[in-house]
């Protein structure tokens, strides 16, 4: 009788527990639903339509997938697919070796180490309007880039960054990799400091050399912190909007366009809201297939 | 013995000038910043530039009082200050609650909501600035304050929801046990025992939120058209197309912009490097 009733009581604990549980996450399931969910659902629903500015009032009819179809074949769309890919390809790169090196070096034990690593990261929290801003006036043609550049020799005369495509793509992509790297740096020290040390007391004592140790010890070690690594870096990377918008918009003459940028000028410079979204959910859609494709590979290496 | 340890003090003499180095060459940015904010016009464009002013003027920062034209500069830093603080709110309560229910109960729905958290921090901006137009436009939010900082709410609850999970995570279930026996209910635990234990999680989580809110720009753009609720990262965008090349004006925008951020920063700054570690690498 009463290892029933104690078991009673437990139970009904065990639901209060439940029950207290999706109390404390409904706020931000309800802010999830309204601000996230619904706004991406109706993104979906405006790509489907021929809304513009002269059909919001009257009502936009549905067009199926008319939207898709023909921005998909405009080359200007095709442009900005390519630059994104390019631009995610070439700056996560540039973050990952540089932020690697820099990692290892940061990862050594001397005074003040914590620090630096943390004062680093202060380029990352300032404003994209800031860091844009400010990469924009070092870049000028009468700006310190140039004057720094043909003292080392590199150049003869100043360069217009920002008003010569593949130049103003080049500044983009060193811009936003002077951004990334403190950030994928301080995660891959993170990983790098919790390695076991007596691994490469055995290493060495089997003979093993540092490129030797590098590579056969603390690259397979690492893989997990590598993957989420990689991961953060190309969401962060390729949704990339702000700062592109702010430096280039797009230009010189599209040559800095983005799937992100050609959203943005198709929804509020051109007012054809259908095709903005049919862009901006491509950019999505990609990004989430990559993802789902990711996670698929390596769950399956981890389950072989 | 002693020349080891002098090669080892040498060696961490020469670890920390290449450390100096190193930050050196990551945050000449922000030098660049403060540096030009300061100088007087003519020295901007001197040739070769000056790496430390040969003359302090404040005229980059007396210029940005003149571009505004319906409010005095204050007006537009206290509507920063009060987007920030709205967005830090409903950051701190929404992202605390459920970085909570996640990691401290067993709900058949936590790996969706968490799938969803990882989503909407996975979205780029410019999927949601036409729908939620359209959004508040309906439901009357369309020139509040709480347009921008729902939008810049969707950045940041994914974020510290990513962030605070360890830490609670972290709180060993018996000490809430305890709590509950003595009579606590589950908010009570919540606000009286984790919050305190979890501490410097929550003060990473509330400083990010207000720096997502304070310097966010799209946000203001795209849902504020009443100039007086303008805060000073839409009025700096409006100064950088109106008077293009007035980098003194610019930058002083900049440091005035990034003067609180660097502050909080530099407070917070072993939290920070910790809650952010932790968050990414485990989430």
């Amino acid at each position: 009788m009463t290892l029933r009733r104690k078991r009673h009581q437990s139970i009904g604990l065990e639901r209060q527990q439940e029950l207290a549980g999706y109390g404390f996450v409904l706020p931000g399931v309800l802010f999830l639903l309204a601000f996230v969910a619904y706004p991406m659902i109706s993104n979906l629903a405006i790509s489907l339509q021929d809304l513009k500015a002269s059909t919001i009032t009257s009502g936009a009819p549905f067009i199926g997938f008319d939207n898709y179809r023909k921005i998909v074949r405009t080359s200007l769309f095709q442009k900005a697919f390519l630059n994104t890919l390019f631009f995610t390809a070439v700056t996560l790169l540039g973050q990952f070796v540089i932020g690697f090196l820099l990692a290892l070096f940061f990862a050594k034990p001397f005074p003040g180490c914590k620090f630096f690593r943390g004062l680093l990261l202060v380029c990352w929290v300032l404003p994209h309007l800031v860091r844009g801003t400010i990469w924009r006036w070092m870049f000028a043609g009468d700006g310190v880039f140039n004057y720094l550049l043909m003292k080392i020799g590199i150049i003869k005369a100043p360069i217009l960054w920002l008003a010569q495509g593949n130049m103003a793509m080049i500044t983009l992509i060193t811009t936003q990799t002077w951004l990334g790297v403190p950030f994928i740096m301080l995660l891959l020290v993170a990983g790098l400091t919790t390695l076991p040390r007596e691994i490469y007391e055995v290493a060495r004592i089997d003979g093993a050399r540092r490129s030797q140790q590098f590579l056969h010890v603390t690259l397979p070690l690492l893989k997990p912190t590598i993957i989420s690594v990689l991961t953060v870096g190309v969401i962060y990377t390729y949704k990339v909007f702000e700062l592109v918008y702010i430096m280039t918009g797009g230009g010189p003459s599209n040559s800095t366009e983005l799937l992100a940028t050609l959203a943005y000028k198709e929804t509020f410079l051109q007012f054809s809201f259908g095709r903005g979204a049919a862009v901006s959910n491509i950019l999505f859609a990609v990004l989430l297939l990559a993802g789902l494709g990711f996670t698929a590979i390596t769950n399956r290496e981890e389950a072989s | 013995m002693i020349g080891h340890l002098r090669i080892t003090r040498r060696r961490k003499a020469l670890l920390v000038l290449v450390a100096v180095m190193i930050t050196a060459v990551f945050l000449f940015p922000v030098y660049w910043m403060v540096i030009t904010s300061f100088k007087e016009p003519g020295e901007i464009f001197a040739y070769p530039p000056t790496f430390f002013p040969k003359s302090f003027s404040l005229r980059g920062y007396v210029y940005q009082l003149r571009t505004s034209s319906q409010l005095p500069l204050e007006g537009y830093l206290l509507n920063s200050v009060i987007i920030g603080a709205l967005t830090m709110v409903t950051t701190v309560i929404c992202s605390g609650l459920s970085a909570y229910g996640l990691a401290k109960f067993q709900l058949r729905i936590g790996k969706f909501v968490f799938l969803g958290f990882l989503i909407a921090q996975m979205l780029p901006v410019v999927v949601f600035l036409a729908p939620l137009f359209i959004l508040f436009r309906q439901i009357r939010l369309l020139d509040t304050y709480m347009a921008p900082v729902v939008f810049a709410a969707i950045h940041s609850v994914p974020f510290c929801v990513l962030i605070l999970r360890p830490y609670f995570l972290a709180i060993p279930g018996h000490i809430e046990e305890a709590a509950r026996l003595d009579g606590c209910s589950a908010l009570g635990v919540f606000f009286r025992i984790v919050v305190p234990i979890a501490l410097p999680g929550m003060a990473v989580v509330t400083a990010f939120s207000f720096i997502i809110g304070w310097g966010d720009l799209m946000g203001p753009l795209t849902f504020l058209r009443n100039e007086k609720l303008f805060p000073l990262t839409v009025t700096m965008f409006k100064a950088v197309s109106e008077y293009g090349v007035d980098w003194n004006m610019l930058m002083a925008f900049g440091v005035v912009l990034s003067t609180p951020i660097l502050v909080v920063f530099l407070l917070l700054q072993k939290y920070i490097v910790f809650g952010l570690t932790d968050g990414a690498l485990k989430g």
